[in-house]
């Protein structure tokens, strides 16, 4: 080593943390004064000017532009920007990077759980350019959490993605999307603010067509780690949960990768359409054709059971949901193949979770327990938004129904809601809950109306307006609450005016006036406190049960 | 310090590493030695996060490294056998990717810093296609120091380099070492054992600990030794 290399550096601590014993750290540089800048930046905006002006007198070829533009690129300091999420068809995608400039940079994360580095190329190879030992080869879900960009070109024709790729276990992977004509184009990230979901080529014939989201954002690196830290959290939450379920059940269970690989060939080839004929997915298989699809159907023991469900809730909803649904189900250890876990997940061509069904057997206390559910959405980018969930169940031959139905209807000026909740379970009636929001995007004007059921008849009914008014605040008023009792004698009637605003220090404050409108009698008043104190009570018995 | 506990692998019914365990104090070098497909560069690869093991635990400076990804970032820096670095970009460009997020400045670093110090200036505005095998080496350490990480995690770094280089990069272990950092390296390169601390053998899974003066034949025995059977 020469004397002018030697390292001037301070120690570590006990930490881990470098221990400074001078002043002149090694930092980024500390930002000049604002009026020094005046200069350079004069000076750049009169560059940039004449670049621009010299490349429209000057029109480069795409090699040059593209090269030219990753330079830049990578010149300056790389500054984040929220991205925003897009679904899209590959031909769609080619269409719209028709219509873009060709230094067009994207940060793709791969979504296909079982695709490894060997799948894309990566890996030792041998004499006869083989990659050495592929079965062993990481997973790209084992990267996940590090996030996974490759930056990319595209020049319209088609997307096909280069099997270079550099990855590292504190770094972003990078490769490139390589030309139709095969020749590799790196090019500057754009502020595009899109996601988008393109497939995946050039790989192997199995993995054709897998579908893939891509980011595309001026820093291709922040972004890929903030997808990749987001944990799939962006775009294709249904895809997400269908994954990390998938690799809950893997991980958690001996022999899962096996028993997941079965599965998979069980479902096969199944095709899934909505009510109006519509084809959703194509062959719907994993690790062979189109589209993913995760089934599980495991019997395992008690402990198994919890730590896939701990790793199911927290890929769902976080630490929350895993203990939730830990307590749901008390299983004991499976010998009879009582206790399982089912759970089916179609996905659109769009990447999107078309509808996902769960079926869950296992004991609540002494009793045995099975419920269903399916999860249904349909187009979660489209205007037309809808969604749909049924939860269905027993325990002990003691039923429960839960059903909610959203749809969303929007144009450019306002958003509806319609949502239907139904609940019933056993010692409460049929209760339900629906009716209209609707938001007026120009004015900031909110209305709602609700209507509360128990057994199907009305005994509540909300009327409700609100404006968002100045500094964030809304105004709102209850036009009408009503609330009826059985025999759809109106007993109480609500209205009034207020408003709820949010002051600087974070406080929700809600000022105004209600006025109450009495109309029962008194036997009415006494029943319905009694029917309210009856219901308070058997609530308290089942949570203490 | 660093320590290694239990940690196992397996693929399907292949066990790829049995219940390996080690520790590593500031300051010290540990090497892990044994044949190609003994299961070293698995057990590196988990202990830098890329592959996911089937059980055991690994801490550093307190911290759990299997489950603290914030951490490990800032902890621990890896350079696998496999150079990560854009084949079409100049040395610079390389490094511009992953000092973006780093707290140090990349021309001090280049000038009188640890880029200085693996010489990378020699080739800053060469193309990492054009460059030497040495030299993708040392970019690759100087990329995965970016953050200045106390423990380094190192897959066969002196494979195929010449001699100078070599020495270029056990003098940068050496004084990482010196300023207390940990060093966790596999070699099949006798030389580079002059770093080592502690020497741990691995068999087919099987990781345990050897005198760290062997060299030779007496280390040629201690790896053709018989591995424990279950």
């Amino acid at each position: 080593m020469t004397e002018n290399r030697k390292l001037v550096r301070p120690p570590f601590d006990s930490d881990g943390n470098v221990v400074w014993t001078t002043e002149e750290k090694p930092m980024k540089k500390k930002a000049l004064q604002w009026w020094v800048w005046l200069i350079p930046a004069g000076l750049i905006c009169v560059i940039v000017l004449g670049v621009f002006l010299y490349r429209s007198a000057n029109r480069k070829t795409p090699e040059e532009l593209c090269r030219d533009a990753l330079r830049d690129a990578f010149e300056e300091a790389l500054g984040y920007r929220e991205p925003m999420m897009k679904a899209m068809h590959a031909e769609d995608l080619a269409e719209y990077l028709k219509k873009t400039p060709t230094d067009v940079g994207l940060a793709l994360q791969i979504q296909n759980t079982n695709l490894t580095l060997a799948d894309l190329g990566f890996g030792e190879r041998d004499e006869e350019g083989n990659i050495k030992d592929p079965d062993n080869s990481p997973k790209l879900l084992d990267y996940r959490g590090m996030g996974l960009a490759f930056i990319t070109t595209y020049d319209g024709d088609a997307v096909s993605l280069d099997t270079r790729f550099a990855v590292s276990a504190l770094s972003l992977s990078i490769a490139q999307l390589r030309y139709a004509d095969g020749e590799l184009r790196f090019a500057s990230p754009k502020i595009i603010k899109e996601v988008i979901s393109v497939p995946l080529k050039d790989v192997k014939d199995q993995w054709k067509d897998a579908p893939v989201w891509a980011l595309l954002s001026e820093d291709t690196r922040k972004a890929a780690q903030n997808l990749g830290e987001a944990g799939f959290a962006y775009g294709a939450q249904g895809l997400a949960i269908a994954k990390n379920v998938r690799d809950a059940i893997v991980s958690a269970y001996p022999g899962g990768d096996s028993a997941w690989d079965r599965m998979v060939d069980a479902v096969s080839y199944e095709q899934l359409k909505d009510e109006n004929g519509k084809e959703l997915t194509e062959r719907v298989v994993v690790g062979s054709e189109k589209v993913p699809c995760y089934v599980f159907d495991l019997k395992v023991d008690e402990k198994t059971f919890y730590d896939i469900a701990e790793r199911i809730g927290a890929a769902i909803g976080g630490q929350g949901t895993a203990e939730a649904v830990r307590n749901a189900f008390r299983l004991t250890p499976d010998t009879d193949g009582g206790n399982g876990v089912k759970v089916l997940a179609y996905v659109t061509k769009e990447g999107e979770l078309a509808q996902l069904t769960a079926e869950v057997n296992g004991t609540v206390g002494e009793k045995q327990a099975n419920f269903s559910t399916k999860l249904r959405c349909m187009g979660t980018d489209d205007p037309q938004d809808k969604l749909f969930l049924t939860l269905n169940g027993d325990v002990g031959g003691e039923v429960y129904e839960l059903s909610a139905k959203k749809t969303v209807t929007a144009d450019r000026s306002r958003v509806s809601t319609d949502f239907d909740i139904s609940l019933r379970a056993p010692g409460m009636e049929q209760v339900g809950l629906n009716g209209r929001a609707t938001y007026n995007i120009g004015g900031g004007i909110l209305k709602v109306y609700a209507n509360a059921t128990v057994m199907g008849k009305t005994v509540a009914a909300l009327d409700l307006s609100a404006e968002c008014s100045y500094k964030n605040s809304w105004d709102m008023r209850i036009n009408d609450l009503t609330i009826t009792n059985r025999t759809n004698d109106k007993f109480l009637t609500l209205y009034g005016q207020f408003s709820v605003s949010q002051s600087k220090s974070g406080v929700m404050e809600l000022t105004g006036d209600l006025v109450p409108l009495l109309t029962m009698t008194e036997e009415q008043a006494k029943a319905i406190v009694q029917e309210a104190t009856d219901q308070i009570n058997w609530y308290i018995r089942q949570f203490f049960r | 310090m660093i320590e290694v506990k239990n940690i196992t692998k397996q693929y399907g019914k292949k066990v790829v590493l049995r219940d390996a365990s080690f520790s590593a104090k500031q300051g010290e070098c540990v090497c892990i030695a044994g044949a190609n497909g003994s299961g070293k560069s698995t057990l590196l690869k988990i202990l830098a996060g890329t592959l996911r093991a089937n059980g055991g635990s690994f801490t550093a400076f307190g911290h759990d490294m299997l489950k603290e990804p914030a951490e490990r970032e800032r902890l621990i820096g890896y350079v696998p056998q496999e150079n990560p670095l854009i084949g079409e970009l100049t040395a610079l460009d390389n490094l511009k990717l992953w000092y973006c997020n780093s707290r140090y400045d990349i021309e001090q670093e280049l000038e009188r810093g640890t880029l200085a110090m693996l010489g990378i200036p020699e080739f800053l505005h060469v193309r990492v296609d054009a460059m030497s095998g040495g030299m993708k080496k040392r970019l690759s350490i100087g990329c995965a120091v970016a953050n200045d990480p106390p423990v380094l995690i190192l897959d066969e770094p002196d494979a195929a380099l010449d001699l100078i280089c070599k020495e270029e990069i056990r003098d940068y272990l050496a004084e990482h070492k010196r300023r207390g950092g940990i060093v966790l390296l596999t070699t099949h390169d006798e030389e580079a054992l002059e770093l080592v601390d502690k020497l741990m053998v691995m068999q087919e899974g099987y990781l345990r600990e050897v005198d760290n003066h062997l060299r030779g034949n007496g280390l040629l025995a201690e790896l053709k030794k018989s591995i424990p059977v279950d």
